[in-house]
């Protein structure tokens, strides 16, 4: 009575645990973000994250709409980019119209936006194209070549707030007339959370049924299918309500778990029915077959369990969250399926008492595995050349395993957020950015010269990489500023010129994208359109490699003086980054002539500039301030003889850093006409430099590169890393077991084989099929190597046994391979059914972890069923003898535990 | 009884018909300020960021009033002297859609428009709209007003800013009954949140002109403000409209005598 009150009260709190968990599950949210996929200690994420709240460059979704002409349309444009900021999440949205531009001529400078420096609603066309002419990026950025499609990008507030669906509707609400695409990582990670779970719950009834189908095959028997059913719901309840618990959400790895748990946790419960029907049919007591069957099993699956969950903790090494949590959760989840093995279900079978089929004579059955195994022993020559071939093989191509991860292949070309990454790659040039974040140590650092001549030589030496970035900072506006003052893009060297520009623009507020005045902080867009990992790496390496190279970290100013040898080094020095950035391979020779151009008189330069040409300057000078101009030839006489009037002095303390640079820009041109005039034109400007900075010095300068794509980078190789690690530890603590439990190195070597050509295999599919190592592949390794593990262990142990009862090596495989491959392929085939049909998911990432998973488990199996009976054929009696022995001679035939349980299970 | 009720009702109506409207405040406000043709004056000013760093500039201005068709207009010109690297900076305003920067760096003078007729300027949080209702009490931006409270010392105005390019949607100003002088004001941005206020802590009257001598302007949005402080003023000094142009701004000394 107390034992029926005792297992109704297991099964009861059982049951209740599940229920409650299962509740649980009701909140079950799935969000996926490759941002969150690291801690946030971690410097460069944490870095991002800083840089991205300051400046808003993350959360960003961009929206390319459809016009007639953007530039007939700019009221239009305007318009949509205020209706879209009205929407609910979206923080900012910047377009043509409302972005900085800084466009002047001879006589105006215009500061500001389109939309305040035009009147939107009657303006000029041609007038527009003019003030867009004087800033090509913002040109480039916002309206697509053809001029037929406007970009607008999105700031959207803290993604995991953000109902990107609700968000959805509302855009094509606001364009249902135009044509438009979207793309952006809220949407991609949107997208990927929505194919993630509506696969798993196409895909888990084809697993399940998968499974029962294997079940009844075996058992033939209506618990014998249901009761492994109810083990994998309970162990997926719990392990699935730790995660709502623990974790805010879903990630597209950790919900694969529920499947993986399906075809694992329904082994122990397996071996359990089995066990008992043997016992059952033994003597026909129900009471005491469970009860010796549990007995039995108990150790068995505890090992099988541990080593399992061994394969799955190793995740948590890898140092990305989602792996360590699928590792995390599924062990949980194993081990609930152990307890429901050993605790629930010999209490649930007395309660139901279930109807136990008598079993066929089996004993003489043909066993297709024995046949294997012999053909195998026949022809083993054959069978390991031919395995090392393919062994050799697939370790050559390893090391073409891409560690990149391309949303296209997670997503397939028709996702929104792809289709509409296509199409602003082809028409915009690149719909991803990468940030150089700058700060000065200094109170207003940024207006500083050196500061900004950092910046644009950085800008320049971007388009160095590729000529289709565009890049847009803080230098594009100051230097556009001096451009309207000067007629030259540049940097003016002179401390106090830089305080005046920026009196012009700091307090715009379009600025504050680039510009965070108080810490002096800010940020170089550089856009790009490469989805490629590689190619994100090689820019990354190529910019900080510059930065490294020729930026002054710590530097000071001083007054140049172009006599003193000290000062026109440091200044050559500091000069480097001009020349790099700009691709100039006669960086000697252009900065001593810049030298011999300093030092020049100003009477020398009015007599080497065009004389026509300064008339006419001259004459407009006098106009402008309605001065009276000499006549011409009294202009050129008063020239020659140096007699300067009043007027002439006048228009020289106006223009000599003009007529200097344009001396210089001259001479230039004579000698190095392969130049880029444009570069020749800025450095002709440095002959008016009145100061130069020191290499070192007490002002800091801090420089870094970040961004989106640098960050998805970063964490895609240090998933190769965590992978390496998670393999490490997973490859020894297992071999270790292994060692102490048959107390012997050289078995654990043997049994351990065939984990290693399994993981050889399993990283070569991945190459073969041109997968990428990626969040769900890179676990599988560890995972199958858990699961792989259990079959050596059996296998060997068992062909131990029997070597030692019979000494015949062949007759030992061939009972072997008949007896323990059955249960083990069992086990194998419902474990792969778990797997496998992830396959069939339409994500990129479930699809590829279902494919190299399901052939991973086949290969393990197979590796077990070849490579073992190989090494066993091959060694000497006598050797093998001694190898399993061993332990027996020391122990006088006490038998190991490990083994003696294994054999005890078999 | 019957008599009380009339009288009372006699007042109500006399108030009514005699009582001003906000636009007539308004009106008393620029007309007692800008009483005067030509103004001097010098400012300190100090500029705090949200770091409470400070920094300090100096200014002079030179302001006229003229008149086309009956209308009071200001024209002023701003010239930096201090700090050094900023020195003979000069910004020159003729209208709210004319203004000109002359930047010694460059010996250049350039046209300034765009959105920077809507933007403070020399990094002060003073834009010529604010200007021009600090020098001369004028709101140059279509409106429409009204007297939202009234007590025995001054008058409280809602001003809507009926115009798109404002940079306000509107303004709330607080006018002495005594001096018709503005004693407080503040702006209002699109989404209806306070931007930026305007506080007059000293002002002199003289009898004949009222000259603010401390202001506090405070940028809500970026936490910065800018503190005016007068240093000397003088009235009616010899400048006519020909001081107010590009070669005044290039002069490295600017004489009016």
């Amino acid at each position: 009575m107390r034992l029926k009150f005792l297992r109704i009260a297991v099964v009861g709190i059982f049951s209740a645990v599940t229920i409650f968990f299962a509740f649980r599950l009701l909140n079950i949210k799935i969000s996926d973000d490759i941002m969150t996929y690291m801690s946030e200690e971690n410097k460069e994420i944490s870095f991002y994250r800083e840089v991205s709240e300051k400046f808003d460059i993350d959360n960003i979704m961009m929206i390319s709409v459809e016009m007639n002409s953007v530039y007939d349309e700019l009221n239009e444009v305007e318009s949509i980019r205020k209706e879209l900021y009205s929407l609910k999440d979206v923080k900012k949205v910047l377009s043509i119209t409302n972005s900085l531009i800084v466009s002047s001529d001879e006589y105006e400078i215009k500061s500001g936006s389109l939309s305040t420096i035009l009147d939107l609603s009657s303006y000029n066309v041609a007038e527009v194209e003019k003030i867009l002419e004087t800033d090509s990026s913002l040109k480039d950025t916002f309206v697509s070549k053809d001029g037929k499609n406007v970009l607008y990008i999105l700031n959207l507030d803290d993604s995991k707030k953000v109902d990107i669906g609700l968000l959805l509707e509302e855009i094509e609400k606001t364009l249902s007339t135009r044509t438009y695409y979207l793309t952006g990582l809220p949407l991609a990670n949107y997208e990927i959370a929505q194919t993630a779970f509506s696969d798993v719950v196409r895909i888990l009834p084809f697993a399940i049924l998968g499974i029962i189908a294997i079940l009844f095959t075996v058992f033939r028997s209506f618990a014998g299918v249901m009761l492994p059913i109810v083990a994998v719901i309970i162990s997926n309840a719990v392990a699935m309500g730790l995660v709502t618990i623990f974790s805010e959400s879903f990630s597209t790895v950790t919900i694969m778990m529920p499947i993986i748990l399906v075809g694992i946790g329904v082994d122990n419960t397996v071996y359990l029915i089995s066990r008992y029907n043997e016992e059952y049919r033994y003597d026909g007591d129900k009471n005491a077959a469970v009860a010796r069957a549990r007995k039995k099993i108990l150790t068995p699956v505890l090992m099988c369990t541990l080593t399992t969950v061994a394969g799955f903790m190793s995740l948590i090494t890898a140092r990305l969250i989602p792996v360590t949590q699928l590792g995390f959760y599924t062990s949980a989840g194993i081990i609930v399926s152990f307890l429901v093995a050993v605790v629930f279900m010999p209490a649930l079978i007395l309660i139901v008492k279930p109807r136990v089929k008598q079993s066929s004579d089996k004993e003489n059955r043909k066993s297709l595995w024995a046949a294997i195994t012999l053909k195998v022993i026949k022809h083993k020559v054959l069978v390991s050349t031919l395995m090392t071939v393919i062994f050799l093989c697939f370790i050559l191509i390893i090391p073409g395993i891409k560690t990149e991860s391309n949303l296209e292949t997670y997503l397939g070309s028709t996702a929104l957020t792809i289709k509409g990454s296509n199409f602003i790659n082809e028409k915009f040039g690149g719909d991803k950015f990468i940030n150089v974040y700058m700060k000065s140590g200094i109170e207003e650092g940024y207006k500083d010269f050196y500061y900004n001549r950092v910046q644009r030589d950085i800008q320049k030496y971007v388009l160095t990489i590729d000529s289709h970035f565009i890049s847009r900072g803080l230098s594009t506006f100051t230097s556009s500023v001096v451009k309207s003052f000067s007629g030259t893009e540049h940097i003016p060297g002179d401390s106090s010129t830089m305080n005046q520009v920026f009196l012009i623009i700091e307090n715009t507020p379009e600025l504050s994208k680039f510009l965070l005045k108080p810490q002096s902080e800010s940020v170089i867009d550089v856009r790009i359109s490469s989805n490629n990992d590689t190619q994100v790496q090689a820019i990354l390496e190529k910019l900080n490699g510059f930065i490294e190279s020729y930026m002054f970290k710590s530097y000071d100013k001083a007054l140049l003086d172009i006599n003193d040898p000290k000062a026109l080094k440091e200044y050559e020095k500091s000069l480097q980054s001009f020349f790099v950035s700009r691709n100039i391979s006669h960086a000697a020779e252009m900065f001593s002539m810049l030298a011999e151009h300093k030092k020049k008189s100003l009477s020398q330069v009015v007599t080497e500039y065009p004389e026509n040409e300064l008339y006419g300057k001259y004459q407009s000078f006098c106009e402008n301030f309605s001065l009276q101009a000499d006549e011409k030839s009294i202009f050129l006489k008063n020239i020659k003889t140096e007699e300067y009037t009043e007027t002439f002095t006048n228009f020289l303390s106006f223009n000599e850093q003009t007529l200097r640079s344009r001396v210089f820009y001259e001479e230039l041109k004579k000698f190095f006409p392969a130049v880029q005039d444009g570069d020749l034109a800025e450095f002709s400007e440095y002959v008016n430099d009145s100061e130069y900075v020191t290499q070192t010095g007490s002002t800091r300068l801090y420089l870094k590169v970040t961004g989106n794509p640098i960050i998805r980078t970063f964490i895609n190789s240090e998933l190769l890393y965590g992978q390496m690690t998670s393999l490490f530890f997973s490859y020894l603590f297992i071999l270790l077991m292994f060692i102490i439990s048959s107390r012997s190195f050289r078995t654990g070597l043997i049994a351990s084989l065939p984990l290693l050509f399994t993981t050889v295999i399993n990283f070569g599919f991945i190459r073969l099929f041109n997968f990428s190592l990626n969040a769900g592949t890179i676990t599988i390794a560890s995972i199958v190597i858990g699961l792989a593990i259990d079959y050596s262990v059996h296998y060997v142990s068992r062909f131990r046994e029997e070597f030692l009862k019979t000494m015949d090596i062949c007759k030992s495989l061939e009972i072997t391979s008949k007896t323990v491959l059955r249960a083990i392929s069992t086990g194998a085939f419902t474990t792969l059914l778990g797997f496998f049909p992830l396959g069939f998911g339409n994500l990129g990432i479930m699809k590829q972890f279902g494919i190299i998973s399901g052939i991973s488990i086949l290969v393990s199996l197979l590796s077990t069923v070849i490579i073992l009976p190989i090494v066993f054929s091959s060694i000497k009696k006598e050797t093998l003898l001694k190898i399993l022995q061993k332990r027996k001679a020391d122990k006088n035939e006490k038998k190991s535990f490990f083994l003696s349980v294994f054999n005890r299970y078999r | 009884m019957k008599k009380s009720l009339f009288f009372f009702l006699f007042l109500t109506v006399t108030a009514s018909i005699f009582g001003l409207t906000a636009q007539d405040v308004l009106d008393k406000v620029k007309d007692s300020q800008n009483n005067f043709e030509t103004q001097k004056a010098v400012y300190s000013i100090i500029l705090s960021d949200s770091n409470k760093t400070q920094k300090t500039r100096k200014i002079d201005i030179y302001i006229l009033i003229s008149s086309d068709k009956g209308e009071k207009l200001p024209i002023s010109l701003l010239r930096v002297t201090e700090p050094k690297d900023l020195q003979n900076t000069t910004v020159l305003n003729l209208s709210k859609t004319e203004q000109y920067i002359y930047l010694p760096g460059f010996k250049q003078v350039k046209r300034v428009s765009g959105s920077s007729k809507n933007e403070s300027f020399l990094d002060t949080d003073i834009n010529y709209s604010d200007m021009t209702l600090l020098f001369s009490s004028t709101i140059e931006q279509e409106h429409t007003s009204s007297i939202s409270s009234e007590d025995e010392k001054s008058y409280t105005i809602d001003i809507k800013l009926t115009a798109q390019d404002s940079d306000y949607s509107k303004m709330t100003v607080g006018v002495d009954k005594k001096d018709f002088v503005i004693k407080y004001a503040e702006f209002f941005g699109k989404k209806e949140q306070i931007v930026k206020k305007m506080e007059i802590m000293d002002y002199e009257s003289s009898g004949e002109y009222i000259t603010y001598k401390k202001v506090l302007i405070t940028s809500l949005e970026n936490k910065h403000s800018t503190l005016l402080e007068l240093v000397s003023s003088e009235y009616g000094i010899p400048i006519t409209k020909s001081f107010f142009n590009k070669l005044s701004m290039t002069n490295p000394v600017l004489v009016y005598r």
